[in-house]
């Protein structure tokens, strides 16, 4: 429990004593062929891996697709897309790779929107 | 008018009510069969990446995830126009008859068996997949369970989870097969076959051995006479991952067969003022309204519609059952409804057999699971038999492959208009002079159970308006007053 998505994720770079390197170009999941062990956001499939709770032992990564942070937001994270929107943005290389991101709404907050903080009104 | 209603239906996947009008003096008016649950996935997926929609759509159910995956999937390949590669169209079908064993395997054991194991009128405390556990010992229950496992493990191993698969690629699979997990397949492989068989000599055993029992499977109380529809292979076979769609009629004859987008030629829709479900028929036959008999347009899908619509099955097993069945009903079509149960348990065996006929054949672990894709050609129609039947998935989307329409007609819309006529009939049978108790209605439950409905599936889209209902009780649970907005 309390593990995020990458901290049990064979790809992690980090976890073999690398650095992770800059994201350099953004990819649909159809674009390419993805390598059996390389970090897939590394590669620029954009993967949640990052701030979603790791309990499924990076499941999806085992066969070769990006996380979509169904296992919701790891400890401390109040809004789920809004984390996971800062944790891609912080990883991409360019400013303008975002613009190369299809339908950011569904992908960031796939699972989590009904509890964003998107759209409900500050308190007084 | 009493009314009597069964709120909430058990035994099923999802919520539903069924509704039962008694006329002045106790005998059934009228049966409705409502599903009062919503989802809406036709909306949200507007704006999605085509690739995204198989991972995504396998979430409307959590038992039967991979049929909505497989179905959109396939609609992919449509939409970039290309055909799976023969490497990934055998890891498809290994990992989709996988899953028909362990759907198959619940249905029957824990939605089906228990009213007749247990006894149709038993105490519903009893009456329940422990309370069939009690009855035919622990030791064999444990033991079907465990080889539930294996399908749902091979599954996993395919699909990258137990639950919600994300393994789907257009004109691909996202993960090659090892050569060791092909071995730990084969030995899974095994254990499903030896459940398909072994839940065969079950349903003999505890079902076919019980006179009463066989009266019921044989009479008119549980018949619902209807056309059917199926899918099957070059030689006429059930299949479920690709075949042709075919419809016969109540006789047996074909009518008419159809493959991807003619299927709006052939299926159309009725809003329902009384359900969020809508009703199909037969569009080239019209509307005749929720009737069966010779000439109806409605049509039932699902084991006993493909039992009926292909002349056998490519394997042995399950074969030499087929043949049992049609002996045992003196030919076909068959439309005793309890007959869906033997026909799943002769579906779960032929599942199994595919299952180690795939994983024997070393050459499913060749590296060409992926090919190039290039610009989406804007359409695509995915048709696969579910467990519980045939299901459409229909996307549109821009050259891009963002989807800007879809459309989901799933196996329990299908069996709409046959589900209310199974469980009108039953209750016109067991319900006198007003006189009901928990016994009778379960003997209505039990006309819907062999349709393996799933209501979570069928809810996906909204009619023409949202019928609303409002109930405000007092504190005590006194209904005070009840507001709607459909009639």
């Amino acid at each position: 429990m309390g593990h995020a998505v990458c901290e049990v994720c064979a790809r992690n770079p980090v976890l073999r004593g690398e650095k992770k390197k800059p994201v350099e170009e953004v990819r649909r999941v159809i674009e390419g062929g993805v390598e059996e062990e390389a970090c897939l956001l590394e590669a620029g499939y954009l993967c949640l891996g990052p701030v979603t709770q790791g309990d499924c032992g990076a499941s999806c990564l085992k066969v070769n697709v990006p996380c979509r942070g169904c296992g919701g937001p790891i400890p401390g994270v109040r809004d789920y897309g809004l984390r996971a929107i800062s944790a891609v943005a912080s990883a991409l290389e360019d400013e303008g790779l975002v613009d190369r991101i299809e339908d950011p709404v569904r992908l960031f907050y796939r699972y989590s929107l009904p509890g964003s903080m998107i759209g409900k009104r500050l308190g007084k | 008018m009493q009314r009597i209603e069964i709120n909430p239906m058990t035994r099923l996947e999802g919520h539903g009510k069924i509704t039962i009008f008694l006329d002045d003096k106790g005998n059934v008016d009228n049966a409705f069969l409502q599903v009062v649950e919503f989802m809406g996935y036709e909306k949200f997926l507007i704006g999605m990446p085509i690739e995204e929609v198989p991972r995504t759509v396998s979430t409307v159910c959590g038992v039967c995830r991979a049929v909505h995956f497989m179905a959109s999937m396939k609609a992919t390949d449509e939409v970039y126009g290309v055909k799976p590669t023969e490497t990934a169209r055998k890891l498809r079908e290994l990992f989709y008859y996988a899953h028909y064993v362990e759907d198959h395997m619940e249905i029957i054991y824990a939605l089906g068996l228990p009213d007749f194991v247990c006894g149709p009128t038993a105490s519903p405390a009893e009456r329940n997949l422990v309370g069939l556990i009690l009855k035919v010992g622990v030791d064999v229950g444990r033991d079907v369970l465990k080889k539930r496992f294996a399908a749902v493990r091979i599954f996993e191993i395919l699909g990258g989870r137990p639950s919600h698969p994300v393994a789907a690629i257009p004109g691909g699979w996202s993960k090659r097969l090892k050569e060791e997990e092909r071995q730990e397949i084969l030995r899974y492989a095994d254990e499903c076959v030896e459940l398909g068989k072994f839940t065969l000599k079950a349903f003999k055993d505890l079902v076919l051995s019980n006179p009463q029992y066989v009266e019921l499977i044989k009479g008119d109380v549980y018949k619902v006479v209807t056309n059917y529809l199926g899918t099957v292979d070059e030689a006429g076979k059930v299949t479920y991952y690709d075949g042709t769609q075919v419809f016969v009629d109540t006789k047996g004859n074909e009518i008419g067969r159809f493959s991807g987008k003619e299927y709006l030629e052939w299926i159309a829709e009725r809003t329902l003022p009384w359900s969020y479900q809508k009703a199909p028929y037969i569009k080239k036959l019209g509307w005749k309204g929720i009737e069966d008999g010779e000439g109806t347009s409605l049509y039932s899908v699902g084991p006993l519609a493909r039992f009926n619509v292909g002349n056998g099955f490519d394997t042995p097993g399950a074969q030499e059952a087929y043949e049992e069945m049609v002996e045992f009903f003196g030919g076909k079509p068959v439309h005793n409804i309890l007959g869906y149960h033997w026909a799943r348990a002769i579906e779960l065996l032929h599942c199994a057999e595919k299952v180690k006929e795939l994983a024997s054949d070393e050459s499913i672990t060749a590296p060409d699971v992926r090919q190039e894709l290039g610009e989406a050609v804007g359409e695509g129609v995915g048709i696969v038999e579910a467990a519980r039947g045939t299901l459409i998935h229909h996307y549109k989307t821009d050259s891009k492959g963002i989807v800007t329409d879809a459309n989901i007609i799933v196996a329990t819309t299908h069996n709409k208009g046959p589900m209310n006529i199974a469980i009108k009939r039953a209750a016109e049978n067991f319900i006198k002079e007003g006189k009901v108790d928990e016994g009778i209605l379960n003997l209505v439950e039990i006309a819907y159970r062999p349709y393996d409905l799933c209501f979570a599936c069928s809810t996906h889209t909204l009619p023409g308006k949202l019928p609303v209902q409002v109930n405000i009780y007092t504190k005590d649970g006194e209904l005070v007053k009840s507001l709607r907005n459909f009639k």
